[in-house]
């Protein structure tokens, strides 16, 4: 288990991480959401050693993280971190063997990895003049190629195609059923729905809302209203009292009650407007969790 | 506190956990690992190879010419005809003097080039110009020759004709073998300040490129900064030191060859003494690359930040510089002496002199100390460059943040 427990840290006088605590359990992917300058990187990086924490722990097992557990974290850096100049398998040789795998037994993996995570390449190219995609396939079997205790991926997703998305979750899954736990940081909250057991949104440096998809769901439910009305004058919406307008899909229009608004009184209300075509709740989507975790 | 303890456990840069055996061979696992990926990068690198054999024709190249220039030109041939006894005789003990039937035949042999000058009776014939120096020695012994001549024929004892010989005394015989040995000294360090110029310039950007890419973020997972700075220099080093080797060898056999030295053994002793003092030289230098590297955050800066390097880099020249030019000077002693200079300058000044051994020793014992404090200096300000971003660091932001 990676465990987060009451990490803070501060960049001159702006507070990043506010009494962080978060677990991912063994097996678990974990997805780590949060706007931009949240702290999910601040977060990782402080896991890697990349950072100190002004006070708090990050653990693994119980064990707070030191030179030797550090070893056995496969990690992907936001910026991606590889030799522009190297070779793709020379690279990935070298970083295995700091990570103190024999050099036969690292090439050996990094041959099988290549192979089935479908990297296109010849042998000699250098890293550069591998595709985006590509090279980020690469930079995932780095790491990988120690055969990790614990993943920390941030923004393992971004800038790939479909294909290469499904592949590189198809791997991900792999890991944590076997037992890894999983962190890995996203802005694609499809993905983040469609492939993580539990979700921890961030704000402010601390984790605001946690939970599995439908415990998040839950917490959200009976809080969004979808209405469509007929005949009613352009702007209506703004007109609604307790609600704020949320978004506008071809007249369907999403409200958030706030505090203490009673839907009935809404019904009322948009009656005054027009004919009713659809007033019900909205299931929410993860974007509305989120939307509403980092703005409540 | 128990939270600060804890809290000392997730930072990479105060990890004191080295100290086991275990952990002890892991680090120099670690450290092997690095060093081995800068050799091979390097050896890789054609850029490396070709300046490096650059920089090595040059040398013998320059080596070559001074020796040239330095020998004596080649003496001129006389052409004289059959019959002026006593002038070819004495012509004959200052020139390779040929003898021909009659006058006609000297003048044509000067005509077709086998002889540079003929010389019938008082006649002195040459193709175009006569030489200055050839014109003194002709008309030197051409009076030598009629005087004692004139002194025959006023029936004067041959004993008292007989001109005595001038003894030629050599008051510093080696001196053509010291200069050979200084110049070879002087012109590798040269090529060797040269070379460090344009390979510190690469380590700094190897740097600055590990940081700007985030690569740092992977590596400082695996290693510590100190061992990936020491790995670095350890790599670069060999792989330098290999490349110099090789090259000034074939330099130096191609210039033997060629016969441009008269003792090679010594010009050998030279050159592997002026090895011997690159690498603490090459130690200083390299450091001071790396961590100007480690303050730049993007490539663009690297310039900027290995410009005061590269200066005082510049400024160990002086060393090989005064060796040439002035080597009895005592400013060349102070020079020798000084920790990032001396090790350009000793060795050309020892190939110059014998210079005392307490002076040897205490330059050595000052530039192993100067590389003792600049490595760990270094290191602290190299590991708290290195996770620091947004355009040029400061070193006193650097050894702040390493402090933490």
């Amino acid at each position: 288990m990676l465990n987060f427990d009451r990490v803070v840290k501060s960049f001159g006088p702006k507070q990043v991480l506010n009494e962080l605590s978060f677990a991912v359990r063994p097996g678990e992917l974990y997805g780590f959401c949060g706007a931009n300058g949240a702290g999910k990187t601040t977060a990782m990086r402080i896991a890697l050693g990349v950072h100190d924490a002004d006070s708090g722990v990050v653990t693994i097992d119980g064990r707070p993280i030191d030179a030797d557990l550090r070893a056995q974290i496969g990690y992907m850096p936001e910026e991606r971190g590889l030799y522009a100049k190297m070779r793709p398998i020379d690279q990935l040789v070298y970083l295995a063997k700091l990570s103190g795998v024999r050099a036969d037994e690292a090439s050996r993996r990094a041959a099988e990895w290549i192979e089935r995570l479908g990297v296109v390449m010849s042998p000699k190219d250098p890293l550069e003049k591998l595709s985006l995609g590509n090279q980020q396939k690469v930079q995932l079997i780095a790491a990988l190629m120690a055969e990790p205790r614990v993943l920390v991926l941030d923004e393992p997703f971004s800038g790939l195609d479909p294909v290469a998305v499904d592949a590189m979750a198809d791997v991900l899954l792999e890991q944590a059923r076997n037992g890894i736990p999983v962190l890995f940081s996203s802005h694609q909250l499809d993905l983040v729905d469609r492939l993580c057991d539990r979700i921890g949104i961030i704000r402010g440096g601390r984790i605001v809302a946690e939970g599995t998809v439908g415990e998040l769901r839950a917490k959200v439910a009976g809080r969004l209203l979808q209405i469509s009305l007929q005949g009613a004058e352009a702007g209506w919406p703004e007109s609604v009292p307790g609600v704020r307008r949320v978004d506008d899909h071809d007249g369907l229009v999403s409200f958030e009650l706030s505090d203490g608004t009673d839907p009935d009184d809404v019904l009322d209300a948009v009656r005054r407007l027009g004919r009713i075509e659809h007033f019900g709740w909205r299931n929410p989507s993860l974007s509305d969790i989120f939307r509403e975790a980092v703005t409540a | 506190m128990s939270v600060d303890v804890r809290s000392e456990t997730v930072n990479v840069t105060t990890s004191t956990s080295t100290t086991t055996p275990a952990s002890r061979v892991r680090a120099s696992a670690l450290i092997r690992a690095v060093a081995g990926r800068e050799i091979s990068q390097q050896l890789r690198n054609k850029n490396f190879w070709s300046s490096l054999l650059a920089t090595a024709l040059l040398a013998a190249l320059s080596l070559g010419l001074t020796t040239l220039l330095d020998r004596d030109t080649e003496q001129p041939t006389v052409a004289v005809p059959a019959g002026q006894v006593a002038l070819t005789e004495a012509l004959r003990a200052q020139l390779p003097v040929t003898e021909l039937p009659d006058a006609e035949a000297a003048r044509s042999a000067v005509r077709e080039q086998k002889a540079d000058v003929a010389i019938i009776g008082d006649e002195i014939v040459v193709l175009r110009k006569l030489p200055d120096e050839l014109g003194r020695t002709l008309a030197d012994t051409f009076r030598t020759v009629t005087y004692q001549e004139r002194l025959r024929a006023l029936n004067a004892a041959p004993a008292d004709i007989a001109l005595p010989a001038m003894r030629v005394t050599t008051l510093d015989a080696d001196a053509a073998r010291v200069q050979q040995r200084t110049i070879t000294a002087g012109v590798s360090v040269i090529a060797l300040v040269l070379l460090m110029f344009m390979a510190g310039i690469g380590i700094a950007q190897g740097v600055a490129e590990e940081k700007s890419s985030r690569i740092v973020e992977l590596l400082l997972a695996k290693v510590t900064p100190r061992q990936l700075l020491i790995g670095k220099i350890l790599g670069l080093g060999v792989a330098a030191l290999v490349q110099i080797s090789v090259t000034l060898g074939l330099g130096l056999a191609a210039a033997t060859v060629a016969g441009v030295f008269t003792a090679p053994a010594e010009i050998l002793g030279t050159a592997v003494n002026v090895l011997l003092w690159f690498i603490p030289g090459y130690l200083l230098f390299v450091t001071l690359y790396a961590v100007a590297g480690s303050l730049a955050s993007r490539q663009e800066d690297v310039n900027h930040v290995t410009g005061p390097v590269s200066m005082i880099q510049m400024g160990t020249l002086i060393g090989p510089i005064l060796a040439i030019t002035a080597p009895a000077s005592p400013a060349l002693g102070v020079v020798s002496m000084i920790p990032g200079l001396s090790w350009a300058a000793m060795p050309v000044r020892m190939a110059y002199s014998s210079v005392p051994f307490w002076q040897v020793a205490v330059a050595l014992a000052l530039t192993v100390a100067a590389v003792a404090a600049l490595l760990a200096i270094g290191s602290r300000v190299y590991t708290g460059g290195l996770l620091q971003y947004g355009g040029v660091i400061k070193v006193r932001q650097a050894l702040r943040a390493a402090r933490h």
